[in-house]
């Protein structure tokens, strides 16, 4: 039988306190596990200023890399919390991923192409 | 939740000292100071001003900054060390006292200051010429400097007005040059301040037993009366400190009120503070400036030229640094001891 890749088929598996409870333990591991990552980017922002445009790529695919990890890890914890999940997590938290990170490349080239050249008077 | 910290448990109890270690590196202070290359900052997006707005104006004249870390941490240090355009010197004199937050409050008054330093001495000679142009300042004296042993330390702030001071024999005291003859007497007198609020205080400051003194930097600068002063002009909020744009401010805000182009189409940055009898004053960071100027590809670059009176020269530096970054610094980098100087030379340009 073909999985679904929803969240309305992942509310079956789970109930959504399960759902809720793995999404902040994975936000919590992997925003502890990439804040020296985020410190050293802000930190190489300041040193190499004039750099600033490199450094900003470097930040979103830093953050691409964030996106993709917190997913794993809430994948990681629901799959703990019950091995026998119906839905298809892997397919559903891969299309999660792309699509937020779809958002932050936009956010980030707004910021390059807009924000950069208007903030820095 | 539990059940992550349960499956990661033995790399958590492997990790969390290299962690640690790696967070230390990463956020502790260290008592120096980093400069780096920064960017240019086009006048023209921090001053605008009201006339000749059907003048087109080709080029552009951008001042420098340069990033200028108080305390980095050991990672910014180690990144430091990394470039050739990067210089690390020791935190020295007042800087070593006051705290960063402390430290910018300075460098925006420092702006703050130049900016109208720029429209005085802008719009004065434009009105030599033009007499629609009225420039109407005044003159207050603001708190600049407080050493450590100042009383009512956090209640005095950088850039608050000095009214007065209740001397000896009760004389009031408006003027910076009258303070030191008027308090021998007593140990306390009573000082009356404005704050940015315009909220008038008064707080009675005692001279420190070691020193003699109270503590306490004034400086007197002039401020623009925007209410009289033809044609009107709007600043921005800039997020960068410090007096050396001046000369290049005065340049581009001069460049709006006369009817000729002095850019000549030309991308014209640089450095130098501006006193108000149009005198270019000498600058910190001059490595980096010249690196930035560079590294953004301008046509002309403006310095501060030959004093006698310092110790330390900024067009030497300048020349140095060019030479070591194979820089040609004839018709790049123009020396400059005054704001006329400046503008003969962009008037001379064909």
């Amino acid at each position: 039988m073909k999985k679904l890749a929803s969240f309305k088929s992942l509310r079956e598996d789970f109930k959504i306190e399960d759902i809720l409870d793995a999404f902040f333990g994975a936000l919590l591991f992997a925003t502890i596990l990439f804040l020296p990552v985020y410190l050293i980017a802000f930190e190489m922002i300041i040193v190499y200023m004039y750099r600033l445009t490199l450094l900003v790529v470097l930040i979103i695919i830093a953050l691409f890399g964030y996106i993709a990890l917190l997913h794993y890890f809430w994948k990681k914890s629901l799959t703990l919390k019950n091995k026998e999940i119906k839905t298809d997590i892997n397919k559903l938290f891969l299309k999660n991923t792309l699509i937020i990170n779809a958002v932050i490349l936009v956010l980030g080239l707004i910021f390059i192409f807009v924000l950069i050249p208007a903030l820095w008077v | 939740m539990n059940e992550l910290f349960k499956h990661y448990k033995n790399y958590i109890l492997l990790l969390v000292i290299p962690y640690l270690m790696i967070m230390f590196i990463l956020v502790y202070p260290i008592d120096f100071n980093l400069q780096s290359p920064g960017g240019l900052t086009e006048v023209e997006n921090l001053i605008e001003v009201d006339y000749n707005n059907d003048k087109s104006i080709e080029g552009t004249i951008s001042t420098t900054y340069i990033i200028s870390l108080k305390r980095p941490t050991y990672f910014q240090f180690m990144l430091g060390t990394f470039t050739d355009y990067s210089t690390i010197s020791v935190l020295t004199g007042s800087n070593l006292t006051y705290t960063n937050e402390e430290i910018a409050t300075i460098s925006y008054l420092d702006k703050a200051i130049s900016v109208d330093a720029s429209v005085i001495v802008a719009y004065q000679l434009a009105a030599d010429s033009n007499s629609d142009i009225v420039i109407d300042y005044v003159a207050k004296t603001m708190v600049y400097g407080k050493a450590e042993y100042l009383d009512h330390y956090e209640d005095i702030a950088f850039g608050d007005q000095f009214v007065k001071l209740i001397g000896d024999n009760d004389y009031e005291v408006t003027e910076i040059a009258e303070i030191a003859a008027n308090t021998v007497l007593e140990e306390s007198y009573d000082w009356v301040f404005i704050n940015e609020d315009d909220e008038q205080y008064t707080v009675s400051l005692s001279k420190d037993e070691e020193y003699g003194l109270f503590g306490i930097t004034l400086k007197t600068y002039y401020i623009v009366d925007k209410e009289t002063t033809y044609p009107s002009y709007t600043e921005s909020n800039s997020n960068i400190g410090g007096p050396s744009g001046g000369l290049l401010q005065t340049l581009s805000i001069y460049n709006m009120l006369v009817t000729d182009d002095l850019t000549h189409g030309l991308k014209i940055a640089g450095t130098g503070t501006i006193t108000y009898d149009g005198t270019v004053g000498y600058i910190g960071g001059v490595e980096q400036k010249i690196i930035t100027a560079y590294l953004n590809k301008v046509d002309l670059f403006f310095m501060p030229s030959l004093d006698e009176n310092y110790y330390y020269d900024n067009y030497q530096e300048a020349l140095r640094v060019c030479e070591e970054y194979g820089i040609e610094p004839d018709g790049w980098l123009i020396p400059v001891g005054t704001f006329a100087e400046a503008l003969d030379y962009l008037e001379g340009l064909n």
